[in-house]
């Protein structure tokens, strides 16, 4: 606290200091060809007192004394010169391009680099990049642009959350997201926070050689964004303005069946089941069974309803409005950033909103303290129950907004609230189907996210060689969540029907420290030696708090405005009492020392070594216990060192003679990084009182304490990453054309797994450090500058990541499964392998081998007085032919012609969940990339990115819930039109199953005949549909257009006369158009991101938009 | 000026300084106090803590997947007098009831997940109860307390093992807490050797546990509990079941364990002042379980499960069973128009097992064809101290009963408890292995007849005398069994441990065949017989109902509705009845909104609601037991082979 009141009374103490002046210079700065370079700065090489180039390129500078001034011109892209000026005019200045943008500065862990200097595997994308992407979200920004940073959106949403992957999955149940520093600042939800406008650069460390110095956490390698920061304008005040607005729409729209085809199937399953339940629902549609005939009447229905166009069709606007005031003098710069999204979801009640504020500040007080704060203020609401949920089918929305009757009754509207659909027609597991206009209005959400982050540094040179840096930062951030239900729902229904309110509240604390010294010297006692020392010490802690609310019982009618502002207004019956809130409190605390040495012997090899100890509460034993411990070995420390080494080949003189290529290094990197991302305390296992639960003792909670599901491994620690790297940078052609290849192979060792423990242990789950996995994989990054002349530039880059995941070991397991949950949160079938050998993200399940046909049964006359009387038709009795395999164990039903056909893959002559599920998709793909184009022609830039995920597959749940009738008046794809019919086209049941072991038909022949166009079987009526199968299972390879930019800058000549210093309009598209095999909504999907282990499920995703936009950059 | 102090260095030293005390404090610094969860060394370091964590392991008897709903109503059917969870097999409550079953199954998992969480939250209070110093060096009343805990904890582990032998056949077991247990991947053991350390742990909760009437009387097990478990497992020890080998079959040495459950039922009936049998067979219903009363004055509930008002606390009963009101209610327990005819029709315990009518404009009665009728032990209309009762705000009434708003109409929890073992059980138990061990002696007899004439109002004549022989005393059991305990999740496992299930299921179904064709039903193999006038052709094809009878009248002397204005063992009348409720009595309206007659005898419905669906799937040496949940094979191979058949 002391050191931020430090670094607060500088701040507001020190003045600026003004020096006395006594000429002042002008001059002029152009390019190779005499163009005018705007911006270049003008520094005094004396003073360190500088200005920028104006429009015309002509600076003035006021100098103190009269006699020669060295000034120093650059200006990013050129080589900097310095000039020496003795009278007023210091003249015309030319800049020589250079076209090395290796040159950049790229900043690693506590430090900055410059990128020829650079032993580790780095990627870097600059704002430059980023302003052909007008979007608001800095990770949908990075899709694409980096090889080997996978970025995969959960779905379509607005606000929705975004997973990255720096090469592959490197761990197996704990969180594959990279370690976010911002300005030196850990921080988690980095980018939601920040918004694109706001960032100057991201660079992401791939290699242990560049991740071990953050040890902890860094294995899943580190995302460092810089933001913006003020420039040294020479006291000028820049004031830009960045906005755009578009227009998103629904990009593509699954198959539906059309009101004939759902009424043809609502008569055919009622005449089949004979199920009093089913025969309500046909004769909703045709008054009674008889009425076949009138069937026919829907085949063009006026009132026809496609509630998927109707729900999720929505023309969603979005705009961004963000201004930056900046400047600043050499001593001082700032940077305030304003920020305001707006965007509306394709679902009509779904939008988001954001309002950010970031002002940067950095100040040198002197030669020797630099000192500098940031604060940044965000806030983000996102109203709309959205389409997903992490639970259940139940409570997931697509269905109920896709799956509704796809006709309007007579006598209905097509918001009428349908009583029969939630009472009656209730197939269980909260399956039923509302009118989805209805529901939209009856679940009220809003979740609300406010952020504060306080940064702080603090810079001190001791001398030229040694210096210090304290960074502090210490961030809140609260979600509030509020929900209400009114009743309609599902959660009101349960509770009398009257509404239910929930209000949750998150709130994470965060505070980081880091102490950091660095001795630096580029020539050790005047010799090509150089050497770089850093030593420091970290604290990273954060407190979780949550509570939870949930208020039953308000009165009909109550508004969710109301019942948040008025919680006494819920009054419950007699008897009935609200539940109990909840909340927990969870600290935890992680200390770390580290230290860097970096050598390098003219300039040519360089090595660079790091050492981290890490220490987390995280893990045993707990010194805080009052029981004495077992076992009091030490767990908490994680040791990782790392190496690397750099060859520049280039410098060689061996090497001048090859003059094509300009630069050539090669990188060798060996470390280790650490993973301690797990719940706390999984060391022990607790007892905590269950959530509004209690023994019932006299109708009342008693005082209950119970366990976990989650069992306590005292010897849980580190996970451990070894990551081998080698790399080559190469540049060609005077810069025109870089290369960078990386070729890595990663194990993580001790993988700190959530285990599935057997439930007969009473828990479910167990903290163990079991198995090793390893990635293997290429990238390479391909830059060429292909046209530049004054007029005419063409760039393009192109880069492709090819990763291959193995699990090395298990330990004591040779594999386990995993429930991706989203038909049940507990028991549907397994759906994902885990196993030794194969990479992670395994679809695991039945393999459909098409549908029974009437050749697969023996056929014999069906004689049994009571069903010959009641079938008179169905003589025939069809007998599964011997030797073919029996799913009776999976479905429900028995064996029948137009049954779906497992393959009975061990051969034992009948089909088992536990015996016949196999491997049956590979969620994570083989290579991914992006391909972008720059160009531009006088005041014209365009661009047009394209990225490709190749070899993965989609676990497509949708199509198993949508394909098959669980509960009744539930519309289905469309094809299912094609499937296997138990009736005849007179409505007459031509196949019935009397018993449980009988099925019988009309003859074969005839049944045949009329199957005779069956493309697929018959639905599913039981939730065995829902076994994980091969139907399910779809190629997600796609090649997207991503963005398309055209943007135009127009002339100084026009706009100075408007005081403006540039002004550009541009108009873009995102995801145009994608390539791709994929049958569902977009192949770039996870909507089950709880676990690690179930990558690639598409259930119940937000349909992702095809947006237009115009915009306009700014700046006076 | 600061600058200066900075250049000083001192700021430096001050760093260093700090950096070391952090390093000497660090291992504090790594191990903040958790809060949000309390350590065992605390919950078992006083009394109110221990009873918590007790409390935890009672708690998974509760909720939807424990007694609430899942166990006691989803699994205990289909039988010969119940059809549980509707007609078809589409539902996952169907599945279970209709013998349809598949491992995958989703209720399944999450009951065997709850019950072996409860063995576990069981077996860590006894692990650490022993343990705690107050156990044995503690105040007498601590001591007291603590034995009490101990013996209650093993009187639930033995309930939940029990219950998941019965379901599952052979399961793993372990009997200290899962961190002491070496490898967690364990397989099945023998459910004889559970059985006996189960019988071993009982009859050393007993000397743990006070009597009822020693302590507050609630919800909790006491001495009287753990000696009915106990004879409750020894008889299912003794009995049938289905093993690994697929054959259904009983321990040689059966009566050993018939031993075990005749000497704790005799100690019990031989202490009346502790428990026994209730006076009125409905008023037992009605004022003490439908009541929300914790315990009957008599001690007759002996084990139960309490319910109340939370999340996993609570039950389904009477909401997804029981009658509909005002249209409202669930109808799980579809209880078959067969079993009606069994009970002779001075037999008062028929019309409080059955409710053949729902209630519209809040009191009256309106009659369910022989298709659907419901159970009725836990009725919504008997649900007091608070009702449920839901006004349709539709008329006024002349009965009063205590309404609460409309708007409760989808309440699905009524804080029910549900009753393990009444003291009715222990005395059918006494006799049943009475007449097993000694034949029909007088004791056996007097047992039975000690149920039977409460069942028949306390009228001696009434009830049916003893066959004399030991084959005909047992048939006379399987039928008493079927008359007292209908619809409280007992039948369908008797009928197993007496390997008569499929037999059951077959004759039953025949006879519904015949109910629906209108022709005579034929007595059973297995039990003793039907009332004569039950098994003719002469049965009434329609019942006809009042329009306003009210369906609960106030007479204390009357069991039941008396709604109905024809006889259930007659011809129905040539001319319609009068409807007594209507000014100037006309005859009764057979057509529109009022029709008030209803299908019964020849209900061709019969077909399509019962004889289709019931028993559907059974097959003998399958069915008998559910498969083990996938989830927990995936989870632990070591759990194969699954169960015969699946």
């Amino acid at each position: 606290m002391n050191k931020l009141l430090v670094l607060l009374t500088i701040f507001f103490i020190l003045p600026f200091s003004l020096l006395a002046q006594n000429k002042t210079i002008k001059g002029k700065v152009t390019d190779e060809n005499g163009a005018p370079i705007t911006g270049a700065n003008v520094i005094e090489k004396v003073t360190k007192k500088g200005v920028q180039t104006d429009k015309g390129g002509n600076f003035s500078i006021s100098v103190s004394g009269t006699g020669n001034v060295s000034l120093v011109i650059s200006f990013v892209g050129y080589i900097s010169t310095t000039v020496t000026v003795t009278g007023n005019d210091a003249g015309s200045v030319k800049l020589i391009k250079d076209a090395v943008t290796q040159e950049d500065v790229v900043v690693v862990g506590y430090s900055t680099v410059r990128r020829r200097d650079l032993t580790a595997s780095v990627s870097s994308i600059s704002a430059k990049d980023l302003k052909d992407i007008p979007v608001n979200s800095a990770a949908a920004a990075l899709a694409g642009r980096l090889a080997g940073v996978q970025v995969i959106t959960s779905e379509g949403a607005p606000g929705a959350d975004v997973d990255i992957f720096i090469r592959g999955r490197n761990s197996i149940t704990q969180s594959g997201a990279p370690l976010y520093i911002v300005d030196g600042i850990q921080l988690d939800n980095a980018l939601s926070v920040l918004s694109p406008q706001d960032i100057q650069s991201i660079d992401v460390l791939k290699d242990a050689a560049a991740t071990a110095i953050y040890g902890a956490r860094g294995s899943n390698g580190v995302v460092l964004i810089t933001t913006k920061g003020g420039k040294n304008t020479g006291g000028k005040t820049t004031v830009a303005y960045n906005g755009f607005v578009g227009v998103s729409t629904l990009a593509r729209e699954l198959e539906f069946m059309d009101p004939y085809n759902f009424v043809m199937y609502s008569y055919e399953r009622a005449k089949y089941t004979e199920n009093p339940t089913d025969t309500s629902v046909a004769a909703q549609y045709i008054k009674r069974m008889s009425n076949f005939d009138t069937i026919k009447n829907y085949i063009n229905y006026p009132r026809t309803e496609d509630w998927q166009n109707r729900i999720l069709g929505r023309n969603a606007l979005q705009s961004t409005h963000n201004l930056s005031v900046n400047g600043g003098t050499a001593a001082t710069q700032y940077n305030l950033s304003l920020t305001l999204n707006k965007q509306e979801g394709l679902i009509s009640n779904s939008d988001y909103e954001r309002k950010l504020a970031s002002f940067r500040f950095d100040h040198k007080a002197s030669d020797k303290l630099k000192i500098g704060f940031n604060t940044r203020f965000n806030q983000q609401k996102v109203t709309g129950a959205g389409t997903s949920d992490v639970g259940g089918a139940g409570s997931n929305r697509l269905r109920q907004y896709t799956r509704y009757r796809p006709l309007i009754l007579p006598g209905q509207q097509e918001d009428t609230y349908d009583q029969n659909l939630d009472v009656a027609l209730n197939p269980g597991n909260s399956l039923s189907l509302k009118n989805p206009l209805q529901l939209i209005q009856a679940e009220y959400r809003l979740r609300t996210v406010t952020t504060y982050n306080y940064n702080g540094y603090l810079n001190f040179n001791f001398t030229k060689q040694l210096s210090f840096r304290s960074t502090f930062g210490y961030d809140v951030s609260k979600t509030e969540s509020k929900a209400y239900d009114d009743t309609l729902t599902n959660n009101s229904i349960a509770l009398g029907k009257q509404p239910v309110l929930n209000l949750n509240n998150n709130d994470v604390t965060t505070i980081n420290n880091s102490n950091v010294f660095t001795y630096s010297n580029p020539s050790l006692f005047k010799s090509k030696h150089s050497l770089d020392v850093l030593v420091g010490q970290e604290i990273y802690q954060t407190n979780v708090k949550a509570n939870a609310i949930q208020v039953n019982y308000f009165p009909l009618g109550t508004t969710p405005n109301q019942a948040f502002a008025n919680l006494g207004l819920a009054s419950p019956p007699a008897g009935i009492s609200q539940p109990k809130p909840s909340s927990t409190e969870i600290n935890t605390h992680q200390l770390s020392f580290f230290s860097r040495l970096n050598y390098s012997f003219n300039r040519r090899y360089l090595l660079t070594l790091n050492f981290r100890a890490d220490g987390s509460s995280l893990f045993g034993p707990d010194y805080s216990s009052t029981i004495p411990l077992t076992d009091s070995t030490n767990r908490k420390w994680g040791y990782f060192p790392s190496a690397s080494f750099a060859w520049k080949i280039s410098d060689e003189a061996f090497m001048k003679d090859i003059t094509f290529i300009n630069m050539a290094k090669l990188r060798l990197s060996y470390g280790a990084a650490g993973n301690n991302r797990i719940g706390a305390y999984g060391f022990t296992t607790g007892y905590s009182p269950p959530s509004n639960a209690g023994y019932g003792l006299s109708d009342a909670l008693a005082y209950t304490l119970t366990l976990p599901s989650n069992l306590g491994n005292p010897i849980i620690k580190w996970e451990n990453l070894t990551s081998k790297n080698i790399g080559l940078d190469l540049a060609f052609f005077h810069n025109r054309v870089t290369l960078t290849v990386d070729a890595y192979s990663n194990t993580t060792k001790n993988l700190l797994i959530q285990n599935k423990i057997p439930p007969t242990s009473g828990y479910t789950t167990q903290y163990q450090n079991v198995g090793t996995v390893r990635n293997n994989g290429l990238e390479l990054q391909l830059g060429a500058a292909v046209v530049q002349n004054r007029e005419f530039t063409w760039n393009t880059n192109f880069n492709i990541a090819f990763n291959t995941n193995k699990i090395i070991s298990l330990g004591k397991q040779d594999k386990f499964t995993a429930n991706s949950g989203w038909f049940s949160t507990t028991n549907n079938p397994d759906d994902y392998l885990v196993k030794v050998g194969n990479p992670l993200g395994e679809i695991y399940g039945l393999q459909v081998d098409g549908f029974y046909n009437v050749n697969d049964f023996d056929v014999s006359n069906y004689v049994n007085a009571t069903n010959n009387a009641r079938y008179p038709t169905l003589l025939y009795q069809y007998k599964l032919k011997a030797g073919l395999p029996n799913p009776i164990a999976v479905l429900s039903d028995y064996v029948a012609p137009g049954q779906i056909k497992y393959r009975d893959v061990n051969g034992d002559g009948k089909i088992t969940l536990d015996s016949d599920r196999t491997v049956i998709g590979h969620a994570l793909p083989k290579f991914t990339g992006g391909f972008n184009q720059q160009f531009s022609y006088k005041g014209f830039d365009a661009s047009i990115f394209l990225n490709f995920s190749v070899g993965n597959d989609i676990f497509n749940a949708n199509k198993l819930e949508f394909g098959n009738q669980y509960g009744q008046d539930q519309n289905m794809l469309s094809i299912m039109n094609g499937r296997w019919r138990v009736i005849d086209a007179n409505g007459n049941l031509i196949q019935k199953q009397p018993d449980a072991t009988t099925v019988i038909g009309i003859a074969p022949d005839q049944l045949a005949a009329i199957n005779s166009g069956a493309t697929i079987w018959q639905p599913y009526k039981s939730t065995a549909g829902y076994a994980p199968m091969s139907f399910a299972v779809e190629d997600g390879s796609f090649l997207r257009i991503n963005n398309i930019t055209i943007g135009y800058t127009l002339p100084q000549s026009l706009v100075k006369r408007a005081k403006i210093s540039s002004l550009r309009i541009y108009v873009t598209a995102n995801n145009v158009a994608t390539i791709t095999g994929y049958s569902g909504y977009d192949p770039d999907v996870n909507a089950r991101r709880a676990s690690a282990l179930t990558p690639g499920v598409d259930y119940a995703a937000y349909p992702r938009g095809r947006t237009v936009l115009a915009g306009v950059n700014l700046s006076f | 000026m600061l600058y200066k102090f900075l250049k000083t260095r001192k700021l430096v030293a001050i760093l260093l300084v700090g950096a070391t005390v952090i390093a000497i404090s660090c291992k504090k610094y790594l191990s903040p106090a958790p809060l949000s969860t309390v350590d065992p060394s605390i919950v078992f370091s006083n009394v109110s803590n221990a009873q918590a964590a007790v409390n935890g392991a009672y708690l998974s008897m509760a909720g939807d997947f424990g007694y609430g709903i899942r166990v006691s109503f989803y699994y205990a059917h289909d039988d010969d007098i119940i059809m549980g969870g509707g007609s078809g097999i589409a539902a996952g409550r169907q599945e279970e009831a209709h013998y349809t079953l598949t491992a995958g199954n989703t209720d399944i998992g999450s009951t065997f997940n709850q019950f072996y969480a409860g063995i576990e939250r069981a077996n860590n209070c006894i692990y650490y109860i022993p343990r705690m110093p107050q156990f044995t060096e503690g105040s007498a009343t601590d001591k007291a307390q603590l034995q009490r805990l101990l013996g209650e904890s093993l009187t639930i582990r033995a309930q939940l093992f029990f219950e998941l032998i019965r379901i599952w056949g052979d399961v793993p077991a372990h009997w200290v807490p899962s961190v002491f247990v070496p490898n967690l991947f364990e397989s099945r053991t023998n459910r004889d050797t559970i059985y006996n350390h189960l019988l071993n742990d009982l009859a050393y909760a007993k000397t743990l546990m006070p009597w009822r009437t020693a302590v507050t009387q609630d919800e909790r097990f006491t001495k009287g509990t753990a000696a009915a478990l106990r004879a409750k497992i020894a008889l299912f020890a003794g009995g049938y079941s289905l093993r690994q080998s697929g054959t259904v079959q009983r321990v040689a040495n059966y009566l050993d364990y018939y031993k075990i459950t005749r000497a704790e039922c005799d100690t019990l009936m031989n202490n009346r002042t502790q428990h026994t049998l209730y006076p009125s067979y409905k008023g037992f219903w009605k004022d003490n379980v439908d009541a929300h009363k914790a315990v009957d004055p008599s001690g007759e509930l002996m084990m139960q499960v309490a319910m109340a008002n939370g999340t996993n606390s609570d039950s389904k009963i009477g909401a997804q069973c029981g009658t509909k009101i005002n249209g409202v209610g669930g109808s799980l327990g579809n209880m078959l128009p067969t079993y009606l005819y069994l009970f002779d029709s001075t037999d008062v315990r028929r019309d409080v097992t059955f409710v053949p009518f729902e209630v519209v404009r809040d009191v009256y009665g309106r009659g369910h064809a022989s298709n659907s009728l419901y159970d009725g032990k836990f009725r919504r209309d008997w649900i007091t101290n608070p009702s449920y009762y839901q006004s349709s705000g539709a008329t006024t009434v002349t009965n009063p009963v205590t309404l609460t708003p409309v708007s409760n109409n989808n309440i699905q929890n009524f804080q029910l408890n549900w009753p393990l073992i009444r003291f009715a059980d222990v005395l059918l138990m006494f006799a049943e292995v009475e007449n097993e061990l000694n034949g029909p002696t007088t004791a056996a007899y007097n047992a039975f007849s000690e149920v039977s004439l409460r069942g028949h109002n306390g009228v001696a004549t009434l009830v049916p005398a003893n066959p004399g022989t030991q084959a005909g005393f047992f048939q006379l059991l399987v039928k008493e069994r079927a008359l007292e305990f209908g619809g409280e999740g007992i039948r369908k496992f008797d009928l197993i441990r007496w390997n008569l299930l499929g037999t059951a299921l077959t004759e039953v179904k025949a006879n519904l065949a015949r109910m629906a064709a209108g022709t005579a039903m034929v007595n059973y193999s297995y039990m003793a017989p039907m009332p004569a006038y039950c098994t003719t052709a002469n049965l009434p094809k329609s019942l006809y109902f009042y329009q306003n009878m009210p369906v609960e009248d106030l007479s204390a002397t009357r069991s039941g509705s008396q709604i109905w204005a024809n006889s259930y063992y007659q011809t129905t009348p040539a001319a319609v009845p009068l409807d007594i409720t209507l000014p100037g009595n006309p005859v009764i309206t057979t057509s529109g909104s009022f029709n008030n007659k209803i299908s019964w005898f020849a209900n061709t419905n019969i077909t399509g609601t019962y004889v289709n669906w019931i028993g559907y799937g059974f097959v003998t040496g399958k069915s008998e037991l559910y498969p083990i949940p996938q989830a927990s094979i995936d989870a632990n191979g070591n759990l194969r082979p699954q169960n015969p058949g699946y």
